[in-house]
């Protein structure tokens, strides 16, 4: 039987309205229902190696797509002609664009919302992955591998929080140990070094609160973690700095293609004519490749939870971030420990589909909060950043097994985005198939922000080639400075210098952030960066003023009263995030106010 | 520098602490991270106090208050932020954050008087998209009579604390749409003098058990939908649907305890404040808490009550080796302070603040000592938002490290 008609078979039993064909080496599937689960069940299933992949054009019925808002902003890049257009800006346009400035070469990146690092990379949870238990043969484990060493340069150069304090994998039997071998030949394989069996004592000296049951741990000693605001910040601000251009606000709406090349793009700005493309739009990547005529994936949105609790309970996870096994069972009411066992065990041996609480993590983060996630969970919005509280009860119930002293009322804070998951489960990573000037940094979802640095490498090395293929001479960027300064928080400065500091700029002395003891003149500097962003959120993420306990309900009033100072304009013009986003509608008038 | 007594926070109760503690030592710094002295009180600009007897224009209590202690000459730094916090031998080193450099203050002791935060939206797990237009009431509170700018047109709260009555009263003035007040529990949060003199005078609808199930909208709030609870379990029939441009979260106080907390003293599991004695001194000797961050007060006279005490507690402190019992409660009471009683210091008129768990009619709370009743008083009226104090002389009684103290409403 060929694959194409066993797979028809497969999706029909699924729902019998299901239909695959193949085309140009992709299947495609069509149909529509009601339950959202069969269309990921039946693009699950189509999956081979035969193909580029799979196209899921399966409709759900009566889910509404996004209004698109294509309304033209204005017309200020109208007739660019650039060499790349880097399009997203995530962690992963931000890295390439990094890289691309290392070149003498004309780059921008677009982004179409009003800051940087909204979407999925503005929700990661910071976690630097070995690499190690990400399944062999996939472009995921490769980038990871390699993005995972490039940390400790990177943070250096661009002055980012990190920590390489590793992961633990927590281990409550002794059968549990095959678990063990199977990594470390992993690990052999893909040169994770370091990895380590451990006892319940050593475990303990390096984190006092592991639960009772652990009895054995694996250590990842290459594990690590980041800020990921501050990482993909940076990335696009050292990019800046070294001659690359950002917009913001600018959305892509279609392309002109013709004769497999990208002749020019049109935004809500204008229409841009570069002579390379690069997709880095995350959630969006599969319309973009389709813009391009490169579709080859179908994105399914996998919508991610986490929690962000209290400094005052940072001890639950001092140094590194840990996991349970997929098999240790921990016998209780509804987990039996049968179900337990085969569950573990299968994903062990096939890396079976996705779970709830899989990745559910006891994450020690560089800012000092510990953080619990992600619960992940299919979708089908692209944009879901909704919230449902069952889930958040659901993870501190699921996660008090691993970290016992949880508490709900620990936590300040929790945040949910979508995953860019593809069908094939592994990024895409390439030139274009069917255009040529097209280069697709798609379908990546977790650990992207670990593979980040790699895939930007490769990405820049293969836009270059193509260049220097279509005959233009590509020089390196001599000027390229590799050193970018962070804003680094004042009150970690040695009391001297912060003593100096505030009497070089007595702004420095003026707290506005009370929870994390940030300064009006932190806030300043943060508009006098490469890519200043005058909102609230930009702030918060910039430099966590309103991240604390509070969550900027105290705080938000003085920042957009600094904010609006400084860009010289009234506080009515600063809003949450995007144009739209408006805090204060009017000033009331007959009142006299300070 | 050197000083007897360091309040940090001018607020109602640092203010009134640093007054009181001033007719003992002049030696006193009052620092305010504000701009301005007054704390809440500031926000509640062009707002009605109303007392037991009367009411007063907040406006005009904060000016007085500011005179009054303007008149005591102690210092006042303000924009000035306490940052760290040091013991040394029978000292504390603090470290001061002024538009003129980091300060170093050595100090007796210290009253802390930094208020409250509200819970915030996720303190108080409200389900849904994260637009703009999401605010406390004190953050309103601030927008409105601080600032002087409108952050909503037409608007729904969510909680009933007095706060947000206050916040509505202000809104109301600047002609913005208050539709309703919904509250998660069976009985509104705030005093019932409160409720009707701002809920009822501007016919504002109380929905009560009902929570809210969803926020709506991407840039800024479009409809909040609010469902009813029944047996605490959230009814799906009975949904409502809100069209406004915000939601104002009054969902209560958490006392703001970052300065203590990192001395790791005491913590109270029912106050969220320390554990403090019967001289508001907590687990540190010779630091000392009061006003919203000791625990959440609703109404001044209760708030001055203890302020005014621990002001001349502060001023008399001395380095004594205490013999702490504890006071225990029964499940009655939401919160019982002092939760400990110092036995080597004094046991005469010892206030003690109370909260009920519930409202209660007509019933007594009683005060056992060793299971014999020593006091009792008969209220025909308890209700959670109504803080009540009770006059306890301990002094009178033989107490021992054994001695058990018990309150229980009968």
């Amino acid at each position: 039987m060929s694959s194409i008609s066993k797979i028809d078979r497969i999706i029909k039993e699924i729902n019998s309205s299901f239909e695959v064909r193949e085309d140009n080496g992709l299947l495609f599937l069509d149909g529509k229902t009601d339950n959202y689960d069969e269309i990921v069940l039946a693009g699950r299933e189509a999956v081979t190696s035969d193909h580029y992949g799979v196209i899921n054009d399966i409709r759900l019925e009566g889910e509404k797509e996004i209004e698109e808002n294509d309304e033209i902003l204005d017309y200020s890049l109208d007739n660019l002609h650039v060499d790349c257009l880097v399009i997203g800006g995530g962690v992963i346009g931000s890295a390439i664009l990094r890289e691309l400035s290392k070149y003498k070469l004309n780059s921008i990146l677009i982004d179409k919302e009003s800051d940087i690092i909204e979407h999925q990379s503005g929700n990661s949870n910071g976690i630097i992955d070995s690499g190690l238990t990400i399944k062999s043969k996939t472009l995921k484990a490769l980038y990871t591998v390699r993005g995972n060493k490039m940390f400790d340069k990177l943070s250096e150069e661009l002055e980012v929080p990190f920590e390489r304090n590793g992961h633990l994998i927590l281990l409550k039997n002794r059968f549990e140990k095959i678990f063990y071998s199977k990594l470390f030949v992993n690990a052999k394989k893909r040169h994770i070094p370091g990895i380590k069996l451990i006892n319940r004592k050593t475990l303990l000296s390096i984190e006092s609160e592991a639960p009772k049951w652990a009895n054995y741990a694996i250590y990842i000693p290459s594990g690590g973690s980041i800020n990921p605001y501050k990482f993909t910040i940076a990335l696009a601000e050292n990019a800046v700095e070294n001659g690359a251009l950002v917009f913001l606000n600018t959305k892509c709406l279609s392309m002109d293609v013709s004769n497999n090349i990208i002749k020019s793009v049109k935004t809500n700005r204008g229409t841009i004519f570069p002579k390379v493309v690069i997709n880095a739009t995350g959630i969006y990547s599969d319309k973009i490749a389709e813009m391009a005529k490169d579709r080859t994936f179908t994105i399914h949105p996998v919508k991610s939870t986490n929690l962000v609790l209290d400094k005052k309970v940072s001890y639950i996870a001092e140094k590194t971030s840990f996991i349970k096994s997929p098999i240790t069972v921990i016998r209780d009411e509804n987990d039996t420990k049968k179900v337990g066992v085969i569950r573990g065990v299968r994903k062990l041996l096939k890396q079976e589909r996705k779970y709830m609480y899989e990745e559910l993590s006891t994450i020690h983060s560089t800012s000092g909060n510990v953080i619990i996630g992600p619960a992940i969970i299919e979708t089908p919005k692209r944009e879901d950043y909704s919230s449902d509280v069952s889930i958040i009860s659901q993870i501190i119930e699921e996660q008090r097994k691993v970290s016992p002293k949880l508490k709900k009322s620990d936590v300040i804070s929790y945040y949910s985005a979508t995953r860019a998951s593809t069908y094939e489960d592994d990024f895409v990573i390439r030139k274009g198939i069917f255009t040529e000037n097209i280069f697709e940094a798609c379908g990546i979802d977790y650990p992207g922000l670990t593979a980040s640095p790699a895939i930007g490498e490769d990405i820049a090395s293969m836009v270059i080639n193509y260049l220097k293929e279509k005959g233009y001479k590509i020089l390196p960027n001599k000027l390229f400075n590799p050193h970018h300064s962070s804003i680094k928080p004042i009150k970690d400065y040695p009391r001297s210098l912060r003593d100096k500091l505030i009497k070089s700029n007595p702004k420095y002395g003026i707290i506005v952030c009370k929870c994390e003891e940030i300064s009006l003149g932190e806030i300043e500097s943060c508009l006098s960066s490469p890519i200043p962003v005058y909102t609230l959120d930009a702030i918060k993420k910039r430099i966590g003023a309103g991240s604390g306990k509070c969550q900027g309900s105290i705080c938000s009033p003085l920042i957009q009263d600094a904010i609006a100072r400084k860009k010289r304009t009234s506080i009515l013009n600063i809003k949450k995030s995007s144009n739209e986003s408006v805090v204060l509608f009017e000033k009331i008038e007959d009142n006299k106010h300070e | 520098m050197n000083k007897d007594i360091l309040i940090v926070g001018g607020g109602i109760s640092g203010i009134y602490s640093a007054i009181e503690a001033s007719n003992k030592t002049s030696n006193i710094l009052l620092v305010e991270s504000e701009r301005e002295l007054g704390g809440l009180l500031r926000k509640l600009k062009g707002c009605e106090l109303i007392f037991d007897s009367n009411k007063t224009s907040s406006t005009e209590y904060l000016r007085t208050l500011v005179d009054k202690v303007n008149k005591t000459g102690i210092e006042i730094w303000k924009e000035s932020y306490v940052s760290n916090i040091l013991k040394e031998d029978t000292l504390f080193s603090v470290d001061i954050i002024t538009k003129d450099g980091i300060k170093n203050v050595k100090t007796k002791s210290i009253i802390i008087a930094s208020g409250f935060h509200e819970k915030t939206r996720n303190q108080s797990f409200i389900p849904g998209s994260n637009p703009s237009g999401i605010f406390t009431s004190s953050a309103i509170l601030y927008y409105v009579n601080v600032l002087g700018y409108l952050p909503t047109k037409t608007c729904v709260f969510y909680g009933s604390t007095d706060l947000s009555l206050y916040a509505i009263e202000s809104l109301i003035k600047a002609n913005v749409n208050v539709i309703g007040v919904f509250d998660d529990r069976e009985n509104p949060s705030c005093l019932n003098k409160n409720t009707e003199d701002k809920l009822n005078k501007y016919n504002i609808p109380l929905y009560l058990s009902y929570t809210v199930t969803d926020v709506i909208g991407k840039d800024r709030v479009e409809a909040i939908e609010f469902s009813k609870i029944k047996n605490g379990i959230i009814d799906e029939n009975e949904k409502i649907r809100i069209d406004c441009d915000s939601l104002i979260i009054s969902q209560g106080y958490i006392p703001e305890c970052k300065l203590i907390e990192s001395l790791n003293a005491k913590m109270s599991l029912w106050t969220k404040g320390p554990i403090v004695d019967q001289n508001s001194m907590t687990s540190i000797d010779g630091i000392f808490v009061t006003g919203n961050s000791l625990m959440a007060h609703n109404e001044i006279e209760t708030q001055i009550i203890n302020a005014k005490e621990v002001g001349i507690n502060a001023a008399k402190f001395k380095q004594t080796e205490r013999e702490l019992i504890d006071v225990d409660f029964d499940e009655n009471y939401s919160f019982v302070v002092p939760e400990v009683v110092d036995l080597s210091s004094n046991l005469s008129n010892i206030n003690f603040f109370f909260r009920p768990a519930k409202s209660f009619n007509n019933k007594t709370v009683k005060v056992y000592l060793n299971k014999q009743i020593i006091f009792s008083k008969d209220y025909t009226v308890l209700y959670p938002p109504k803080m009540e104090n009770i006059t306890l002389d301990l002094k009178k009684y033989d107490l021992t490290s054994d001695s058990k103290i018990m309150l229980k409403i009968e």
